[in-house]
C-alpha cells in the first residue's frame, strides 16, 4: 500500500511539474496585469467604477491585438483599505505573477500597493490617489497620471483669487477662505497645497478644519464654518460626505457665498443629481472630466477609444447621465499604458525596460485631455486640474481657457445663506 | 453662545437616534446573551427596505414603516430560528464569531445584489428645518428623537409592566432560575431578539430620509452602538438612552469647541475613563 501510494505520489508531483511547464509556456502568449480597487467599503462605488473602467480598457486593447501579440490578462482584487491593499498586492504579485497593477482610487492605498510593488520590480500605474508623497517617497515603478494633491488645492486657490475675487468685488486679499477636509491623505494633500497657495498669495485663511468621512453628523463642523462666515467653502470629500455637508450647510443656513469643491466627491454625477439644482454654481476642481469629443478630434485611434468607453460604461450605468471622472481616469491609466507606453518597451518582463519606456514616451493627449510626460519621480507633468463648475445637473469646465466650455454662472450662489 | 446651544441641540438629537440603535442590542445582550456584531447589518437591511419600497411603490419611509417592521421581525426570527438557537449555550467567543461571520455575509450579499452606490431616499423632510429662536433643527433629526425616544420609553415600560416583559427580565437576571419559575426561556430570547432587531428596524426606517444607504452604512454605526451599550450598562435599558445621548452631546460639543477632528477621539477617552472608574458602565450593576 505504501508502495503505491509514494508511486502515486511521485506520478501527481511530475504530473503537477509537467502541467506548471505547460502554463509557464503559455505564459509567453499572456501579460498579465492586476487591478486593485475598493470594491466594498466606503469607497466601494467610486472602487467598482474604476473597477469596470479598466475590464473596459483591457477588452478594447484585447480586440485590437492585446499588446505585442499578448493578449491582456486583468486580476481583480478588492482593497476596501490600506492593509487589504497591500495584502492584495503581496497576492497578485506572488500568487497572480502580475507585472502590472493599475489602482487605485484611494491615496492611502496606492501608498500601501506601492510598497509592495516596487520592491518586487511591478509596476503601479496610479490613476487616483493624489497624495503628494506617492511620487515623494522615491519608488522607481510608481507611474501617477494624474495631478499631485498640491497643485490641485493650489488651482483652485488660484481660480478663486483670478476669477472669483473681482465676480464677488473684492480684492483678493480680502476674501475669506474656509477649507474643511476629510482627513486621509487624499484630503490632506489637497488642503495643504490649498493653504500654501492662500499664503502665497497673501489671501486670508479664516479656518481649516477636517474630518472623519465615517461621522454621522456634520453639525460641529458647519457651525464652525457659520462662525467663520467665510466668502469662500474649499472643500475635499468623498461623495456621502459631500452630500451630508451641503445639506447640513443648508439646515444651519451657513452656505457659504462659493463652494468649491476639489476632489471625485464633487464632481461625481451622483453628487449633483443627489442634491438637485442646489449645486448650480457649485465649483470642483478636479482633472478634467467628459470633455467635449471635439478635444480629441485631431487622434482619431484616442477620438474612438473614449467614444468606445463613455458608450460602454454608460450602457452598464442606465442612471448615470455622464461617466464618473474616477472611472474616466483609471481608464485613461489602464488605456494609456497598455495602447501607448508597453507597446514601446523593449521587454515587457522587465520592469526597467517598462520604466524606460513610461518617461521616454511623450503624449501630446490622453483621455483626460492632457498629455503624458512623467518626470524621474514617475509624476505625469503635463497633467492639470481645470476648474469645472455644475449647471443645470452637468459639469460645465469654466477654466482653464483652452478647455473651457462655458461661462461661470451663480457667484455668489443663489443659496447663499449670508 | 448661540451656536454652542445650537451644537448641543444637535448632539442630543443625533444622540437619540444612537440610543435607538442601541437600546435594541443592549436588549438582545442583557437577555438572550448574545453580542450581535450583524445589529449595524440590521440597520442596513432595514434602510434598504425603506429604499425599496420607496423606489417601487413610491412609499415614503414613514409610510412603509409597518411594512419595514413585519420585514426585520421576520428576518429576527429567521436568523435566530436558523443561526442562533445552534449557538446559544455556545461559549461567547463561538457566538460572537458567528455574528461576526453574519455580518460579513450580510454586507457582502447587499454588496453582490445592490451593488455599491448610494442610494438615497430624498424627500421633503430630507432637508426641511425646524427654526426655533434662533436654532435650526433638521425635521427628520427632531422626529427621528421624539420616536427613538418614545420607542425606547415603551419599550421599558413593557419590561416594566407586561408578563412578557417582566420574564424577559428575569431570564436576564438568571436564566435557571426562570425556567424553573416555569418560563420558557427560548420563546422568551426568539421574542427579545426579533424585538431588538424590530428597533433596530425603526432606527432604519427614521434614518433613511438623512443617510444614504449602502452595504457598509451599519459600520458607521455599530461601533458607537457597541461604545453606547457598554458605557451605559451593558443590559440596561435606561443606560443606553442615557449613553445614546451622552455620546452624541460630547461627540457634537468637542466637534465644535475643539474641532470635528476630535470628534470621535472623545467620545473613545469618554469611554475609556468610564471604563477605568466605573467598568460596569453608568447604569451598570457592580
Amino acid at each position: 500500500m505504501k508502495k503505491f501510494l509514494s508511486v502515486a505520489l511521485a506520478l501527481a508531483l511530475i504530473l503537477t511539474s509537467l502541467t506548471a511547464c505547460t502554463e509557464e509556456g503559455s505564459n509567453n502568449d499572456v501579460l498579465k496585469v492586476g487591478a486593485i480597487y475598493p470594491m466594498s467599503g466606503t469607497n466601494a462605488l467610486l472602487g467598482s467604477q474604476c473597477m469596470e473602467a479598466v475590464r473596459i480598457a483591457v477588452d478594447m486593447v484585447n480586440e485590437n491585438g492585446g499588446v505585442q501579440g499578448r493578449s491582456v490578462e486583468l486580476s481583480e482584487a478588492d482593497a476596501p483599505e490600506p492593509t487589504a491593499a497591500a495584502t492584495e498586492a503581496n497576492r497578485l504579485v506572488d500568487k497572480e505573477g502580475v507585472k502590472i497593477v493599475f489602482g487605485s482610487l484611494a491615496s492611502g492605498n496606492a501608498l500601501s500597493i506601492a510598497q509592495v510593488t516596487d520592491k518586487r520590480g511591478v509596476c503601479l500605474v496610479e490613476s487616483g490617489g493624489i497624495a503628494d508623497s506617492l511620487t515623494d517617497s522615491g519608488f522607481k515603478y510608481v507611474f501617477r497620471i494624474l495631478d499631485k494633491g498640491g497643485l490641485r488645492g493650489s488651482v483652485g486657490v488660484d481660480y478663486i483669487a483670478e476669477s472669483i475675487s473681482p465676480a464677488l468685488g473684492k480684492d483678493a486679499k480680502d476674501i475669506e477662505i474656509a477649507i474643511v477636509h476629510e482627513d486621509s491623505s487624499y484630503g490632506e494633500s489637497v488642503a495643504n497645497g490649498a493653504e500654501k497657495q492662500i499664503k502665497k498669495l497673501g489671501m486670508n485663511l479664516v479656518s481649516r478644519e477636517h474630518y472623519n468621512v465615517s461621522v454621522t453628523d456634520m453639525s460641529a463642523i458647519v457651525l464652525n464654518i457659520k462662525k467663520a462666515q467665510p466668502d469662500v467653502l474649499l472643500t475635499v470629500n468623498y461623495i456621502d460626505d459631500a452630500v451630508r455637508l451641503v445639506d447640513t450647510l443648508k439646515q444651519h443656513n451657513a452656505m457659504p457665498k462659493v463652494f468649491m469643491g476639489c476632489g471625485a466627491g464633487t464632481t461625481d454625477p451622483k453628487f449633483a443629481m443627489t442634491i438637485g439644482s442646489d449645486s448650480d454654481g457649485f465649483f470642483c476642481t478636479d482633472m478634467p472630466t467628459n470633455l467635449p469629443m471635439d478635444v480629441f478630434a485631431g487622434d482619431e485611434k484616442l477620438y474612438n477609444a473614449v467614444s468606445d468607453f463613455r458608450e460602454a460604461f454608460l450602457a452598464q450605468h442606465k442612471e448615470l447621465n455622464a461617466v464618473p471622472i474616477a472611472a474616466e481616469a483609471a481608464f485613461t491609466g489602464a488605456y494609456t499604458f497598455m495602447n501607448d507606453i508597453l507597446p514601446k518597451a523593449g521587454d515587457l518582463d522587465d520592469p526597467d525596460s517598462i520604466r524606460s519606456a513610461a518617461l521616454e514616451e511623450k503624449l501630446e493627449l490622453t483621455a483626460l485631455g492632457f498629455g503624458w510626460d512623467l518626470g524621474e519621480d514617475g509624476q505625469n507633468y503635463a497633467a492639470f486640474a481645470n476648474i469645472n463648475q455644475w449647471q443645470n445637473g452637468k459639469v460645465v469646465t469654466v477654466a482653464p481657457e483652452k478647455l473651457k466650455n462655458g461661462q461661470a454662472i451663480n457667484v455668489p450662489l443663489p443659496i447663499s445663506s449670508y | 453662545m448661540e451656536q454652542v446651544i445650537q451644537a448641543l441641540i444637535s448632539g442630543i438629537l443625533s444622540g437619540g437616534i444612537y440610543a435607538l440603535i442601541s437600546v435594541g442590542l443592549a436588549l438582545i445582550f442583557g437577555v438572550v446573551g448574545l453580542v450581535n456584531f450583524a445589529h449595524g447589518e440590521f440597520l442596513m437591511l432595514s434602510m434598504y427596505i425603506a429604499y425599496w419600497v420607496y423606489y417601487f411603490i413610491k412609499l415614503e419611509p414613514y409610510e412603509s414603516l409597518l411594512i419595514n417592521l413585519v420585514l426585520m421581525a421576520t428576518v429576527g426570527y429567521i436568523v435566530y430560528k436558523v443561526i442562533m438557537t445552534r449557538v446559544l449555550e455556545a461559549d461567547h467567543s463561538m457566538q460572537m464569531l458567528l455574528t461576526l461571520g453574519l455580518s460579513m455575509v450580510l454586507q457582502n450579499l447587499a454588496l453582490m445584489l445592490f451593488k455599491a452606490d448610494y442610494r438615497n431616499v430624498r424627500i421633503d423632510i430630507t432637508t426641511d428645518v425646524i427654526n426655533i429662536g434662533f436654532t435650526n433643527l433638521s425635521t427628520a433629526r427632531v422626529l427621528a428623537f421624539i420616536v427613538a425616544i418614545g420607542a425606547s420609553v415603551a419599550l421599558y415600560l413593557f419590561l416594566q409592566k407586561t408578563y412578557t416583559g417582566v420574564a424577559m427580565k428575569a431570564v436576564a437576571q438568571d436564566g435557571k432560575a426562570a425556567k424553573l419559575m416555569g418560563i420558557n426561556i427560548k420563546k422568551i430570547y426568539g421574542q427579545a431578539f426579533i424585538i431588538g432587531t424590530m428597533l433596530v428596524g425603526l432606527a432604519g426606517v427614521l434614518m433613511s430620509p438623512m443617510y444614504s444607504v449602502f452595504p457598509t452604512i451599519g459600520a458607521n454605526f455599530s461601533t458607537l452602538a457597541f461604545i453606547v451599550v457598554v458605557l451605559g450598562g451593558l443590559s440596561s435599558i435606561p443606560g443606553a438612552i442615557f449613553g445614546g445621548i451622552l455620546i452624541g452631546i460630547v461627540e457634537s460639543m468637542a466637534g465644535y469647541l475643539l474641532g470635528p477632528a476630535y470628534q470621535q477621539a472623545a467620545y473613545f477617552l469618554l469611554f475609556i475613563l468610564v471604563l477605568i472608574f466605573k467598568p460596569s458602565g453608568i447604569f451598570g450593576r457592580e
